[in-house]
């Protein structure tokens, strides 16, 4: 069985209509008047154990209000969210105990007291035994580099040193899900491979159900195997990464340096994206033509130096899908469901 | 969870104590409130000898009681809560594996224990200044304490009343003054309440204010008959299943909005 | 001299940019003044018990106390208002690290911090100061004549400038802590032994709070003058509040300076 069932989600808010000025004020105290507004509209999806999710879409998709159903801190308009069995909504205590979240730079830390004693605390909140905590622990701070920070008063760490601490503290109570929520915003490089990497460590070794919403591509490349990709509060994507990618990156940017170029370039089966004196970039489909054929093609018009390229990244993709690129991801988001 | 309750206490407690200048300034304000109302009593006492049916000695022991309780019945966490719900970090709290009301309790207990800090240092050092009546039995020194603990689910509901009321607030701030006020008022910290007058006696014998100051310095200072500090139990503890019914309501609602309708 | 009405200008004008600020919140303004209000009210509950068992407390009457406890009040929420930006220079303004910009400013810091003073609330203790002062004026029977106005409006604002450099002297610990805003709160509220007549109090605490911490020129002397009690060592008070701040601020540049040597 799925550890995370979603069916026929569907999330709508009432928002005040604002109207303007004193007069306007007044009016909203006395009789208020309610727009509705859909920001979940009939989502499905199931999540097995052990698997490594990223949640994706625009700001306003909806990522985050599925987030808020999934852990019971809001109550869906209508469908059903069922989490290990239980209804989170309902049962918000017990679904609690199994589940651990990362919500932005929000830290459940105490900011006056050294770090370790935020995680004593969660040891006995989670009734941790004492041996588990300390294997946990040990792990932990070696994979993230915890060392010298446990004695250090929160409010001394850096953010970077925080989010360490912060993700080592949602982990630490072995939970069956975590719901990561823009848990690498605002960091450094370095610090984002240390967390992604950690993912992925704990994930491979206790099966732990990951996932994931970033606006950093780079964390879903590294981390997910899987993504969901929503839109306007609908799934227009929900498969493999790869398979993403296969589908809808088979394209390749190459940038060349060439020099003598006689005419207008005008090429068949390649767009031209860039062009000055000695610098052309391009990119073309692997369906429609191959590298040696765009090559001949060019050595028309220039002398070819050098030639540098490179494959599609999920972040082209998706501006490319934002843009309206590909019309047809919508409709093949059921067969992809039903390829999984 | 127990355990978890007394660890949030615990760490409530350092994160005061990690500023030392808290303990001694925070001492230092109680010290300046009690200056003021025992020379303004000494005064009186030094023209009429007499007042409200207490000698000049009681009356010193009951302010500087007044005084070293006064923290007891005022601090809480409700500032905490409200900027909890302020930032969204209720968000966090409310996916914690205890109620939301288990784990301000337990901070709740954090608070205290450093108000009782406060408390045993004031008296300590007025002890040096003043001469005070002691308690007149070992009985009604525990009884006196144990009044004091009955008050503690009292001070903690009407916290998370307050604080609950931040979900529709930008700020609290108003709401606690109003609510530290009626306190101070009520329980008898600015005056005996049996120097008010009769219709403000009346009330405040139903009101649940009354036995976080003044009814436990007067069993310390052996005026309360044991008949009736048997009525001040039940009354306390029917005004802390009531309080909890409004405070748990209260919030329960609160929370409904915003799992309805957002953070 | 030039110097300092410059500074004074300067100052106004920081000061008409956080009132504007402050209107835009205009609901948490009324909350506040009506709790600045209620806490008043536990000070009031007080006097009222009180003077149910006496009929004079060290010779006066309920309605000098409440006269005393009104001029205080004007005073009070005037300072409240021109001066509470000292209670952020640690919590907020060193703690943030915007500390270092505003000495970077071509003012003198204090200038710039005092400016962004935004106490809105210290009106209730304004308005409620003086209405209680016109009442307990009329009821004493003293003629409100023109040159009474003048000296309580004179010697309210010198109140509200001892009370300003007693501040000013405490807000030095916030080089040292960000706490400061409790250090000065907590010498501060000392004032509140001046709101009754100090020879109920002994020796120690009458030089405390004429001398150490001279709150007793704030509204005591002066009330005595209204009264026809003393009428001389009112004159006093302007003598105290230049002394203050010459201290005050050769003290904060002093503490300045160290703190800018050893850094933070």
């Amino acid at each position: 069985m799925a550890i995370i069932e979603v069916k026929n989600l569907v999330k709508t808010y009432k928002i005040i209509e604002k109207e303007e000025g004193l007069i306007g004020y007044f009016k909203n105290l006395v009789k208020p008047k309610y727009k509705e507004f859909t920001a979940v509209n009939n989502v499905n999806f199931s999540i097995e154990k052990g698997e490594l999710v990223g949640y994706i879409g625009e700001n306003g998709a909806g990522k985050s209000t599925t987030i808020k159903m999934l852990t019971g801190l809001l109550t869906p308009t209508s469908g059903n969210v069922i989490v290990n069995g239980i209804i989170p909504n309902q049962k918000r205590i017990e679904n609690n105990k199994n589940i651990g979240a990362v919500f932005g730079q929000k830290t459940q830390l105490w900011w006056d007291l050294p770090v370790i004693e935020s995680f004593r605390l969660i040891k006995k909140m989670y009734k941790i035994p004492e041996n588990e905590y300390r294997k946990n622990l040990k792990k932990f701070t070696e994979l993230l580099d915890l060392e010298e920070l446990l004695e250090k008063q929160v409010k001394n760490l850096s953010l970077g040193q925080k989010m360490r601490c912060e993700i080592a503290a949602t982990f630490l109570h072995d939970p069956k899900i975590v719901y990561l929520d823009e848990p690498t915003i605002g960091l450094d490089v370095f610090v984002k491979e240390k967390i992604r990497k950690f993912i992925k460590d704990i994930n491979r070794e206790k099966k732990t159900t990951v996932i994931l919403t970033t606006h950093d591509l780079k964390d879903i490349e590294d981390v997910c195997d899987r993504i969901i990709l929503l839109d306007k509060g609908q799934i227009i994507y929900d498969g493999e990464k790869q398979k993403f990618k296969d589908t809808y990156g088979r394209y390749v940017i190459a940038e060349l340096i060439v020099n003598n170029i006689k005419d207008n370039i005008i090429l068949n089966n390649a767009e031209i994206l860039e062009q000055n004196d000695n610098k052309l970039k391009i990119k073309f489909s692997h369906d429609e033509t191959t590298i040696v054929k765009i090559m001949d093609e060019i050595s028309k018009f220039c002398n070819i130096e050098d030639i540098h390229m490179k494959e599609a990244e999920l972040e082209d993709i998706l501006k490319e899908i934002y843009k309206g690129v590909h019309t047809n991801v919508k409709n093949n988001d059921a067969t992809s469901k039903n390829a999984i | 969870m127990l355990k978890t309750m007394m660890q949030l206490a615990k760490m409530q407690f350092n994160q005061y104590n990690i500023y030392k200048s808290n303990f001694y300034l925070f001492t230092l304000n109680r010290i300046v409130e009690v200056i003021v109302y025992i020379f303004v009593w000494q005064a009186i006492y030094s023209q009429t000898g007499n007042a409200g049916g207490f000698t000049l000695s009681q009356m010193v022991t009951y302010y500087i009681l007044a005084i070293a309780f006064s923290s007891i019945a005022t601090w809480g966490i409700n500032e905490t809560m409200a900027h909890s719900i302020r930032t969204g970090q209720i968000n966090k709290e409310l996916l914690n594996p205890l109620t939301y009301f288990q784990y301000y309790f337990g901070m709740n207990l954090g608070e205290l224990a450093f108000a009782v800090v406060i408390g045993i240092a004031t008296f300590i050092i007025c002890a040096i200044f003043w001469e005070l009546a002691l308690p007149v039995s070992f009985l009604n020194f525990i009884l006196c304490i144990f009044i004091i603990i009955l008050g503690i689910p009292i001070t903690f509901f009407i916290q998370m009343i307050v604080g609950t009321i931040g979900f529709y607030t930008n700020s609290i701030w108003g709401m606690q003054i109003f609510r530290k006020a009626v306190i101070q008022i009520f329980s008898g910290i600015v005056a005996p309440i049996s120097l008010f007058p009769l219709w403000f006696q009346e009330l405040s014998k139903f009101l649940p204010f009354k036995e976080l100051i003044y009814t436990p310095i007067n069993i310390w200072l052996g005026q309360v008959d044991y008949s009736e500090i048997l009525f001040v139990i039940i009354k306390q503890i029917i005004w802390g299943a009531v309080l909890y019914i409004i405070a748990k309501k209260f919030f329960n609602h609160a929370i409904k909005n915003i799992t309805t309708n957002g953070g | 001299m030039q110097k300092v009405i410059y500074n004074i200008s300067l100052y106004l004008s920081f000061l008409k940019i956080s009132l504007k600020e402050i209107l835009i919140y205009r609901i948490d303004c009324i909350v506040g003044i009506f709790s600045q209000l209620i806490v008043q009210l536990v000070s009031l509950v007080f006097m009222f018990v009180v003077f149910q068992n006496t009929e004079n407390i060290a010779g006066w009457n309920f309605q000098q106390i409440l006269l005393l406890f009104g001029i205080t009040r004007i005073s009070i929420g005037i300072s409240g208002y021109c001066f509470d930006g000292l209670y952020d220079i640690g919590p907020k303004y060193i703690k943030s690290g915007e500390f270092d910009k505003i000495l970077l400013r071509p003012v003198h810091p204090l200038i710039s911090i005092i400016g962004n003073s935004r106490e809105f609330v210290s009106i209730a203790d304004f308005i409620l100061g003086l209405v209680l002062t016109i009442v307990m004026l009329v009821q004493l029977a003293i003629p409100v004549t023109i040159l009474l106005i003048i000296k309580i409006l004179f010697f309210s604002i010198v109140g509200a400038l001892i009370i300003g450099a007693i501040n000013t002297i405490f807000s030095i610990s916030s080089f040292w802590t960000y706490r400061s805003n409790e250090v000065i709160w907590s010498f501060y509220r000392m004032y509140t032994f001046t709101e009754y007549p100090i020879t109920i109090y002994n020796k120690f605490i009458r030089i405390l709070i004429t001398i150490i911490l001279p709150f007793a020129f704030v509204a005591y002397y002066p009330t005595m003058a209204y009264l026809g009690l003393n009428t001389y060592i009112i004159y006093l008070s302007p003598v105290v509040a230049v002394v203050l701040w010459f201290v005050a601020v050769k003290l904060w540049n002093l503490a300045l300076n160290k703190y800018r040597s050893t850094g933070n």
